[in-house]
Formats: structure tokens, sequence, C-alpha cells
């Protein structure tokens, strides 16, 4: 019967026909399982990293949705890992500047979604963490943008828990304020008592007597000088209950009154100090002149110690944009490439500047560049710098500090 | 004509001597107190001096309290003072200021013949 046979036919070819259609789909099976092996595999290395990082981590996205957070970030906010996934992280995380809450516009995140910049927190920033238990910490952070296929589409946090950094420098803040004004009640005895010696009013005093006074006497200065700036260090650092007195200030008037206070020690030295005011009407800016006086003192003085004999020294006073760029340019001997990152580091001093004048303090600049971001102004410098040469060709030598002023 | 006086309120032994030192050389007449409330009482209890000289870390009341009470009373609010201290912060400075002073001086920071300088303008 060949139309049996025809069937018959037929169905071993559809036997076969199944059988082949079951093996591919094993196969499949197969391979979809082991992709699926793979990638979990790959996940749980990822989580396994993400999870030994030593510091909280948190991945958010685009509508500040947290997609990813690590162990240790969650037992800091005080969150389980599962439970947190896909909540909005502004509503987990309260972030304050001191006292005041910092407006959504102002988080880190928020700063990295719109512009795709590291945004970098810092100890003296003063920023706290507050999480849903109430509990406030200070943190320090990092936020870098996520980017797939040129467009930002997260942003991946990390962030410490400064507490235990930030008690240490309060005590160490506290510490430079009580000792500094301990220290300047015998030192006022000293200073006194050493005026009066010399000036004769315990009895006149042979030639020596009077050399050696001097030496103790300017001594004496010395070390005041360098009290104060400790505390008025101190008193920046300790931060919040800093009080300040702005008042409308005429830079060009202002750094005339300084220049001829430091008069004697630039003639000294034959240095030579001008003022290039590049707009006719620079407008007055809000400072607190003590502080700003502290700084171009600072500057100034630098620009006279570390410049030789009838070297010249110009300030430069010019607005850009909404602030006044004040720079201060010397022909000295400039800051050595391998040290320039550490020259406003407390107590740090370049090795140039250390043989040719031995007892500076080190902590001049580190003052200058807390009182320039006090008043929320920048500092740099640039060094060597460049000089037109007497035969009109470029110079590189000194160097050149900037610092802004907001108008 | 008769000898200006200064009153001077301060606990440190050293520091007081001197100004006694160099103000008497000038021909002032120099009174002391070494601690607030002994400053508050040597008030009550004479004429008004012609210019206070006043420290403001001082023992059993501070300057900071004895200024007020000076600047509140009637009989003595008019009297010049100057402080010379060794606290230097700036809102110390401003809560004196407020109070009413005529100059603040960090010791530390200025010499003894600036002082009486200063003093003898002030008693002009």
């Amino acid at each position: 019967m060949p139309s049996e046979q025809l069937t018959k036919n037929n169905l071993k070819q559809q036997i076969e026909y199944f059988k082949q259609v079951e093996l591919a789909m094993m196969n499949i099976l197969e391979d979809e399982r082991e992709l699926e092996i793979n990638l979990k595999n790959e996940r749980d290395k990822t989580m396994t990293i993400v999870s030994s990082v030593g510091e909280g981590l948190l991945v958010i996205d685009n509508d500040y949705k947290i997609v990813l957070i690590n162990e240790i970030a969650a037992r800091f906010l005080e969150v389980s890992v599962a439970g947190v996934i896909g909540k909005d992280a502004k509503e987990i995380i309260n972030m304050y500047k001191g006292s005041e809450k910092l407006p959504d516009e102002k988080r880190p995140v928020a700063k990295t979604l719109k512009t795709g910049k590291i945004v970098t927190i810092r100890l003296d920033d003063d920023i706290y963490y507050i999480v849903s238990s109430g509990r406030r910490f200070p943190i320090t952070l990092i936020s870098t943008p996520l980017v797939s296929k040129g467009n930002i589409v997260g942003a991946v946090v990390v962030f410490s828990d400064i507490t235990e950094e930030k008690k240490l420098d309060e005590a160490k803040s506290s510490f430079i304020a009580t000792a500094s004004h301990q220290l300047r009640t015998p030192l006022t005895t000293i200073r006194w008592y050493s005026e009066m010696l010399s000036n004769g009013d315990a009895g006149p005093l042979n030639k020596d007597q009077k050399v050696f006074m001097e030496k103790i006497y300017n001594g004496i200065l010395k070390l005041n000088e360098a009290l104060g700036i400790l505390l008025s260090l101190a008193r920046i650092e300790g931060g919040g209950n800093v009080k300040i007195n702005p008042v409308k200030t005429n830079l060009v008037k202002f750094t005339d009154e300084i220049i001829k206070s430091l008069a004697l020690l630039a003639k000294e030295k034959k240095i030579n100090i001008k003022i290039n005011a590049v707009e006719k009407d620079l407008p007055e800016v809000l400072i607190d002149q003590a502080m700003l006086s502290q700084v171009i003192v600072n500057l100034l003085s630098n620009a006279i110690r570390y410049t030789d004999n009838k070297g010249k020294i110009e300030i430069s006073i010019a607005v850009f944009g909404n602030s006044v760029i004040y720079s201060i340019k010397d022909d000295g001997i400039g800051i050595p490439q391998g040290q320039q990152k550490n020259i406003f580091n407390k107590f740090f001093r370049a090795e140039n500047a250390i043989s040719k004048i031995p007892d500076g303090n080190g902590i001049g600049l580190t003052l200058v560049k807390n009182f320039v971001e006090f008043w929320k102004g920048k500092i740099w410098f640039e060094s060597p710098t460049v000089w037109i040469g007497k035969k009109g060709g470029e110079e590189r030598k000194g160097t050149i500090f900037y610092l802004t002023i907001p108008i | 004509m008769d000898k200006k006086s200064v009153l001077i309120i301060e606990d440190d032994f050293y520091i007081t001597r001197a100004y006694s030192i160099k103000l008497e050389k000038e021909g002032i007449n120099v009174l002391s107190v070494s601690d607030g409330e002994a400053a508050i009482d040597f008030l009550k209890k004479n004429n008004s001096p012609d210019l206070v000289v006043l420290d403001l870390m001082l023992p059993k009341k501070s300057g900071f309290e004895v200024l007020s009470e000076i600047r509140a009373n009637n009989k003595w609010k008019n009297v010049p003072v100057i402080v010379l201290s060794n606290i230097g912060a700036q809102e110390d400075v401003q809560k004196i200021k407020e109070l009413g002073v005529i100059e603040y001086l960090v010791k530390a920071d200025i010499g003894i013949d600036e002082v009486i300088e200063k003093i003898k303008k002030y008693l002009q």
C-alpha cells in the first residue's frame, strides 16, 4: 500500500525531525544555562569586589534611584541592601553643610548628573549625612559620572564616615588655640621686660648688652608672628564660628597702604614694587580687611624675602567675571617643580626657601589659602613664570601667585 | 594740675608692675586691682579714674562682665576703657567693641612703649 508506505515514511521522517528539534533545543537550553551561570559568576565577582571596597559605595541612576549599594554603605545609612534598591537616594540621605540643609541641586550627585564632572567633598568642606534614624555624621565623598554610549546614565558615589578624623581635627584646632593663648601671656612679659631693659628702665646697658638684647627682642617678634598665624589658622580651621566684618574696600588704595608698611623691608633690598590696575574703574570689594591684609602682607613679604636684591615685584588687579583676580609676581627664587604640590601644607618649606632663609615658619601660605577659601575665592600659582627680559626675549623665573576675591 | 589716674585691672603681677614703672615715670597715678570683683569694688568706693586698662581673663569676674557693669552704671559709663588682653579672636573683639571701648589691643602684639604712648594720648 503505497499510501500506507508513504505515511510510515512520513512518520519516520517526522520523528527524526522532532528528535533533531529536541536536540537543538537541548543545546540551546544548555548554552543558555551556561550563559546564565557565566553571568551569575560575573555578577557575583562584581558584587564581591563592590562589597570588599572599604568605603561606602552607591550607584545612582538618572532619576536619583539607587541601583546598587554595598554592605558598608548600607551599614552607614542604616538600611538593608535589598530594601533600598530602587528607592530615591534623596529620601534615604539628607545632606547638610554645617547646620544648613544642602539644597537638592547642590548635592554632589545632582552636580555630577548635570555637568558630567567628578565632584569631591573633603574633610574641611564640613558636609554631613543624616540618615532616617536621625544619626548625623561627617563625610568625605567622591561622585563620578557613569557614562554609557556617550550619555550620562548615573553616578558612582564612594563615601566615608569621618567622625573620628573630624574629632581629631577639632581637638587639634582647640589645642592650637589654647596653646597659642597660653604662650602669648609669658611672651608678653618677655617682650615688655626686654624692651624695658633695652631702654634703660633698669639702668644703662653697655654696647654688648644692647646688641644681645636686640637679638632677644627680634627672636620674640618672630615667635610672636608665628604664634599669631597659628592662632588665626586654628580659628579658621575650627570652622563655623569665625566672625568677620566685611567692608567696602578699594583694592588699589588698600594695597598701597600695605606696600608703605613693607617699604622698609623692600628698600633694604632695593626691590621695586609696582601696581598695575588694569581697569580704571575697579569695583570695590566687600571683604574683611583684617583677613585681606594678612593675605596680602604674607604674599608680598614672601615675594620680598625670596627675591634677590634689586629684584622686582608686580601686583596686578583685574576684573574677571564675578571676581577680581589679584596677582603678585616676583622674579625671585621660584618654587621647585617637585615641591609645588606641598607648598600650601602646614609647616612645609621648599628646599631653596630653607637655604635662603633658614628660620621661616612655613605656615604663612597655609593661612593665606585658608583665608582665601574662607571668602570663597581661589588661589593658585605659577613658577617659574614669564618675564620679559631686558633684550625683549622671554625669561622664565620667579613666581606668580593668583587669588580671586568675589565682587 | 592734678595728677591723672589710671586704673589697671590685671591679674598678672609682672604686667601690672611694667605699667606702674612706665606710667609713674610719666607722672601718672597708677591704681591697680587683680580680679574682676575687686575692680567693681574699687570703682564703687573711689572716684572714677581718668582711664581704665582692662584685661579680659580675670579671676572671679571676667573682663567682659566688668566692662558690662561699667557701661550699665550711670556713674561710670563715660569712663574711657582700653582693653589689653591676649585673647584676640574676632568674635571677642566684636563683643568688646559693641560694649564700648576706645581701643582693643593684643598684649603680645604691642610693645610696652607703644602702650604707654597710647595711654598718654587718651589722657590728654
